[in-house]
């Protein structure tokens, strides 16, 4: 999971923002929406829901990006921020980004993010 | 049924627990395509086939959905060429079915040289352990976790929606986010200060207080090195040994506070009974929490701060001023 559930921001279809503890334990009704529920935590399907992850974006927006599994890890993970661009986003340290390694992509995790790199979205790393 | 090791064995067991049967275990098995009629693929010795040790799982009747599962049991790590040799099977599997979607996993206990990863990714197979971009090394028995897990969520998954997982990257992705959380939680093993009943699970202070939030105080119990805070839904909050355990629990019998109990009321800690904190915090609702090291507080109807210590119990009114609301 790439940012703390804590950070994270789910609207519907219509842009009404979703409560995500509410959300959990009314979709966690639906036994079949339920992918893992154990020791390492809490995984639900939402593909067929019309739910929505909301992305800051440099121009100071939103870019919404349908989700379609919300999980919850049963502890917590290390917390690191990161200003992309324009925005400083809170993410857990084991976030994977893309960044551009020469002409060619790479995978980073954000613990490992560096002033300077330049993700493959064109999004500069600053601090 | 026969196994080469027990890697294969194990495997095979974690298999049928999670699917529940439809699960095949063959050794140096000819797979052949389904469908064999394409100029492509005509060969002297007739169409493609390979001799392979085999993890067979059926996912799914209708539309057909098998996982191919291949068990490396190395000294080292798994490198690319068996990444790339999964792959071809998979894929001609695949190219020539009858109707028949085949994915590929890959389970590795010693893990995967950083190699495989765009491997694995391009031709989208699972790799259990996954690459992490850092060093984490997984236990064995963490390793069959996360192949339980991932085979019950794939199926359950794939019950739901079927028809996308088979793009590449799709299902590598699949299978990383339901086995990415086994580093954090590998660490919180370690940790250990968070439990979460009835399993003993390791949890977070953050499920920890999502999980008190709101419920009504019935009861407050202490025994030899631990106090307890039973809860009027059936849940209970304990402290002690260095660890806060919390879920579902009945109430145990109440005994009679033993020597070394030892209770505190206000700010400046006077000495007080059990009995007197718990006339006070009874009937009262979980509405904060925060974790002191050497103890935890709730807070009371925005009212009071319940201490549990490993002895006993402290409650203070935060009410202003203070020395009009002294207990």
């Amino acid at each position: 999971m790439a940012i703390p559930a804590e950070q994270l921001i789910l609207v519907d279809g219509t842009g009404r923002e979703l409560e995500i503890d509410r959300l959990i334990e009314d979709l966690r009704k639906e036994p079949k929406r339920v992918l893992a529920d154990d020791e390492i935590g809490l995984i639900l399907y939402v593909g067929d829901t019309a739910i929505y992850s909301l992305q800051a974006t440099d121009t100071g927006g939103f870019l919404a990006q349908h989700v379609t599994e919300i999980s919850r890890p049963r502890f917590s993970k290390r917390v690191l921020r990161r200003q992309i661009g324009a925005t400083v986003l809170s993410l857990t340290a084991d976030a994977v980004f893309v960044i551009k390694d020469g002409n060619s992509l790479k995978k980073v995790r954000a613990e490992k993010l560096e002033p300077g790199m330049v993700l493959a979205s064109g999004e500069k790393v600053y601090r | 049924m026969k196994f080469k090791n027990d890697l294969e064995r194990k495997c095979f067991e974690t298999a049928e627990r999670a699917l529940g049967g439809g699960v095949t275990l063959k050794h140096n098995m000819t797979i052949q395509i389904e469908t064999a009629l394409f100029p492509e693929i005509a060969s002297f010795k007739g169409p493609p086939s390979k001799e392979i040790d085999i993890l067979v799982a059926e996912l799914l009747d209708q539309p057909k959905v098998v996982l191919l599962v291949s068990c490396k049991l190395l000294s080292r790590r798994a490198e690319p060429a068996h990444v790339q040799e999964w792959a071809a099977v998979v894929q001609t599997m695949n190219r020539y079915s009858a109707g028949t979607q085949y994915f590929g996993l890959l389970v590795s206990p010693s893990g995967f040289t950083g190699g495989c990863e765009a491997w694995a990714t391009s031709h989208n197979l699972g790799i259990v352990p996954p690459l992490k971009g850092r060093s984490v090394t997984f236990s064995e028995e963490t390793v069959y976790r996360m192949f339980e897990r991932s085979l019950v969520a794939l199926r359950a998954r794939l019950r739901l929606r079927n028809d996308d997982l088979g793009v590449a990257p799709a299902f590598f992705d699949f299978i990383y986010r339901i086995v990415a959380d086994f580093e954090g939680h590998q660490e919180a093993e370690t940790d250990g200060r968070y439990r979460m009943l009835p399993h003993g699970w390791a949890s977070s202070f953050g499920e920890m207080y999502h999980a008190i939030a709101g419920l009504t105080i019935q009861d407050l119990l202490v025994s030899e090195h631990s106090t307890t805070v039973v809860f009027a839904e059936g849940a209970v909050l304990q402290f002690g040994a260095g660890q806060v355990a919390f879920g579902p629990g009945t109430q145990s019998p109440r005994q009679a506070p033993g020597s070394t109990t030892q209770c505190f009321k206000n700010i400046e800690m006077e000495p007080c009974t059990v009995d007197f904190i718990r006339s006070i915090a009874v009937g009262k609702q979980i509405t904060s929490a925060g974790d002191f090291g050497a103890y935890l507080e709730v807070g009371l109807d925005q009212r009071y701060n319940l201490g549990l210590h490993e002895t006993g119990f402290h409650l203070f009114s935060t009410e202003n001023p203070v020395e009009e609301h002294r207990l």
